[in-house]
């Protein structure tokens, strides 16, 4: 289980970490969400140990990073957003050396080798030179480092950055594989739809702080103060228009192309019916009324907007 | 229990990853080969031309076959020192700046790695290669000891002068390396420090060769300081050290100087990776302590009692002009100038500004508990900590001798120069121009102070001889001259206290000002 407590950055002048706080539990997958700049790469490097908290801390399994830094360390693997690669070190080298690091017995490195190169399809690639592999290759390889020591906490920044389609998808499949075998993974993006799929858990980060933070469901109904519907009509515009503007709970209409309304409502199903029944009675001709689905976009610009200086 | 603390120090040693994957990229393809080949034909090309230029003429006489087989060994040993000045800070300069910039550290120290064992894998991975090159010159040399220019042991003991000496310089270079931002930085630093390094040991190891072969009897005994210059390898070799009775091969004092040595530049090092308030940094501002106090003592050791003898000899021969307080303010000016070291420390000590890991943020003007923390406000404390250590190591050594110590009066000129040029410090930072521009101002005042002056007071001085008295406004002036220097030692030192007091007001003030100090406090 991770705890993040109070967690906060500052440069010099700048304040780059407000003071994040959030708890994950085996299984979860925390999608992390914040635009350029937000502070995502120095929450997870603060996490990781590699930068020091300038106060608040995070607890592993009861390793705290500050006090048993060591601990946490063999507990977690951490993707960097930028990374190089050594030069003139072949794959299962390269990969021996972070097996030699993480205290994996001499015996048994080979087959662990052996095993996250099957995982991230890497097989074939296992006596290639790290630096003739591809961009996207290199990205496996290093969530392959990531996975000899079998870690508890995952921490990936931006980990489908350069990578194909096809490789997106994989990558998807094999974090929400991590996933199920009890592993937190903490994901970092700012390409929304590539989270909203896999993560159970989100959380929007924008100027350094934490706007939202919760289960994807949770955190839609939660930001949903006006839902949207959407009605298709056959007739004249203007009157239904008209009409709908009049009705209670309605804050603001618009024409959508032609024969449909975007319409906002701030009430609940019930009202939603009504308003329904008293557009057919009404003697419109309606071929659709349907509530358009709130998705993690949304909720991001939503929340986000105003904040973006 | 001591188990464990067994396995994690071999560890850093024995198998350490980092040097097992260099290995295997040392060794790679064709580039090994095609450089070993070419280091060889250097070396073989050189020793053809030594030889004939050494053997041209007939030689009829013996003894002149040996000279010149003697100075072939030497030649050859020369370009070996060379060799190492050359290649060693080549080979660890990029270690760690090129991994920095390659953004390869961060994978590496997300792993349960300690700075040290890092430092030290990557220390050895070039070390080693210096290795591969001194072993392939071996055969070269080893002619020499067929030929009867040497004998094996002179041989042997010159191959561990020479790499310990490797040693020295890839420590050097591996500091700077963690020290640098930009690969080229760090190897013109490398270089700057190794021939730094190379001239000032080549006047100590200088005088000490002179100290060790004076005398009607050409004795082999030295003070081991001949050892720690690469370039005097063919002199320091036979030399020894009697250490209460027991002659002690110069090879391994120089050997365990350049441990030593190597040891605080990758705590230093290491203290440079980590971050606020680390164990490294704790660890690097103790044995600072007792390396200085160590250091000074052997080197007092080493030097005091062959200066001794020499002043008694030559005190109670004819003429003699050396008197006894003459020499006590030999051992005074020895005492003052060895603590120049400092120069490049107290920077790093005094200077304040923002960095990413808080470690050098303004906490203060000077509190005792942060002596080993690394923050600025351990600075002075830890600075004047420091100089008594070495006093304290002179004095030890002086005492067991039966000679005089250092007098209180450069003590407190010691003390009182040091912790004005620490105001200095705090001076330059009060500008708030950021951490490295404070710590190049601060050593450009300090050189401004010190060094500028020379070359305007000697042109001042041959003017004519009563204006030689232009050097009593020298800020050094208590570490000049001849005659007895502690009247001086003191009054300099109560100007220097005046001053530090006015610089450190000035100062904080200009600091708090600035709002420089505020801004860290909270
Ligand atoms: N070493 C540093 N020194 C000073 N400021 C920094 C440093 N690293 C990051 N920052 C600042 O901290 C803020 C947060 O940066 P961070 O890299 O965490 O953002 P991010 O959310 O990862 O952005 P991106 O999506 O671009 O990767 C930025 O304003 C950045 O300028
Ligand atoms: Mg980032």
């Amino acid at each position: 289980m991770l705890e993040v407590k109070n967690l906060r950055k500052e440069y010099g002048g700048l304040t780059a970490v407000r003071g994040i706080s959030f708890n994950l539990q085996p299984g979860d997958i925390f999608g992390f969400i914040g635009s350029n700049g937000a502070g995502k790469t120095t929450t997870i490097r603060m996490i990781s140990t590699l930068l020091e908290p300038t106060s608040g801390t995070a607890i592993l399994n009861g390793a705290e990073i500050r006090r048993d830094p060591m601990a946490v360390r063999r507990m977690l693997g951490y993707m960097p957003d930028f990374f190089g690669l050594y030069d003139d070190v072949k794959v299962w080298e390269y990969l021996d050396f972070f097996a030699a690091i993480y205290q994996v017995p001499v015996k048994q490195r080979m087959s662990v080798i052996d095993n996250v190169l099957e995982l991230t399809d890497l097989t074939v690639k296992k006596n290639s030179f790290v630096q003739s592999l591809s961009r996207g290759m290199q990205q496996r390889l290093c969530l392959a480092r990531c996975l000899v020591h079998d870690p508890q906490l995952l921490l990936l920044d931006e980990p489908a950055s350069g990578l194909d389609p096809r490789a997106r998808a994989e990558l998807k499949e094999l974090i929400a594989e991590l996933g199920r075998m009890g592993k937190i993974v903490i994901v970092s993006s700012h390409i929304l739809p590539e989270l909203a799929d896999f993560c159970n858990t989100v959380g929007i980060i924008e100027k350094g702080e934490l706007l939202a933070c919760g289960p994807v469901g949770q955190i839609i109904q939660g930001i949903g103060s006006a839902r949207i519907l959407r009605i298709r009509f056959i007739g004249t515009n203007g009157e239904l228009k008209h009409f709908v503007e009049g009705r209670p709970f309605v804050q603001e209409v618009e024409l959508a192309g032609d024969g449909e309304l975007r319409v906002e409502f701030t009430s609940d199903d019930v009202a939603q019916a009504e308003l329904l029944k008293e557009i057919v009675s009404a003697n419109f001709k309606i071929i659709g009324f349907r509530e358009e689905e709130a998705d993690l976009e949304d909720v991001f610009l939503k929340l986000t907007t105003g904040a973006v200086q | 229990m001591i188990g464990q603390w067994l396995r994690t120090n071999l560890g850093c040693y024995v198998g350490n990853a980092a040097t097992v994957r260099d290995f295997r990229v040392q060794l790679r393809g064709n580039r090994a080969i095609l450089l070993w080949g070419f280091y060889l034909l250097v070396l073989i090309g050189f020793t053809m031309i030594v030889y004939s230029s050494n053997s041209d003429g007939s030689q009829t006489s013996i003894v002149n076959a040996q000279q010149s087989l003697r100075s072939f060994y030497q030649s050859i040993m020369i370009l070996l020192a060379v060799m190492i000045n050359l290649i060693s800070p080549a080979l660890t300069a990029g270690s760690i700046v090129m991994e920095r910039q390659r953004r390869s550290l961060d994978l590496v120290f997300s792993a349960p790695v300690t700075a040290k064992y890092y430092l030290v894998g990557k220390m050895l991975s070039s070390y080693r290669y210096v290795w591969m090159l001194l072993v392939l010159s071996l055969p070269i040399t080893s002619a020499c000891v067929v030929l009867g220019g040497a004998t094996w042991s002179d041989v042997i003991s010159a191959y561990i002068i020479l790499s310990f000496n490797a040693l020295i310089y890839t420590a050097m270079a591996l500091l700077l390396s963690t020290l640098s931002r930009q690969p080229v930085a760090a190897i013109i630093w490398s270089y700057f420090a190794a021939i730094a390094y190379s001239i000032a040991t080549a006047t100590i190891s200088g005088s000490a060769a002179v100290m060790g072969m004076s005398g009607m009897s050409r004795t082999l005994e030295a003070p081991f300081i001949i050892t720690i210059n690469p370039y005097f390898v063919v002199q320091a070799a036979p030399t020894f050290t009697k250490i209460y009775g027991y002659d002690v091969p110069n090879w391994l004092l120089g050997g365990l100087f350049a441990i030593l040595f190597s040891k605080i530049m990758v705590l230093a090092a290491g203290s440079a990776m980590a971050g606020f308030a680390a164990k490294e940094t704790k660890s690097l501002r103790i044995h600072g302590l007792i390396y200085s106090f160590l250091g000074a003592a052997l080197l007092a050791y080493s030097v005091s009692p062959a200066i001794s003898m020499v002043r008694s000899a030559t005190m109670r021969g004819p003429g003699s002009t050396v008197t006894a307080t003459g020499w006590d303010s030999g051992m005074d000016l020895m005492f003052g100038w060895l603590l120049g070291f400092l120069v490049i420390l107290v920077p790093f000590l005094s200077c304040y500004g923002s960095d990413t890991e808080r470690k050098y943020w303004a906490d203060g003007l000077a509190k005792i508990r942060n002596l080993l923390i690394g923050s600025p406000s351990g600075g002075l404390p830890y600075i004047l900590l420091m100089i008594l250590a070495v006093y304290g190591g002179i004095a030890l050594v002086h005492t067991q001798f039966g000679m005089s110590s250092p007098s209180l009066a450069i003590l407190f000129w010691s003390l009182s120069f040091w912790a004005f040029m620490w105001s200095l410090g705090r001076f330059s930072s009060s500008f708030n121009l950021g951490l490295r521009a404070a710590r190049s101002l601060h050593f450009t005042l300090m050189m401004a102070l010190v060094a500028l002056p020379v070359p305007f007071f000697t042109a001042m001085g041959a003017f004519s001889s009563s204006n030689s008295g232009i050097w009593d406004i020298y800020i050094l002036r208590p570490l000049i001259g001849s005659e007895d220097n502690r009247p001086i030692a003191w009054v300099y030192g109560l100007m220097m206290l005046a001053g530090t007091l006015v610089v450190t007001y000035i100062a904080e003030t200009n600091a708090s000002r600035k709002g420089v100090l505020q801004r860290y406090a909270s």
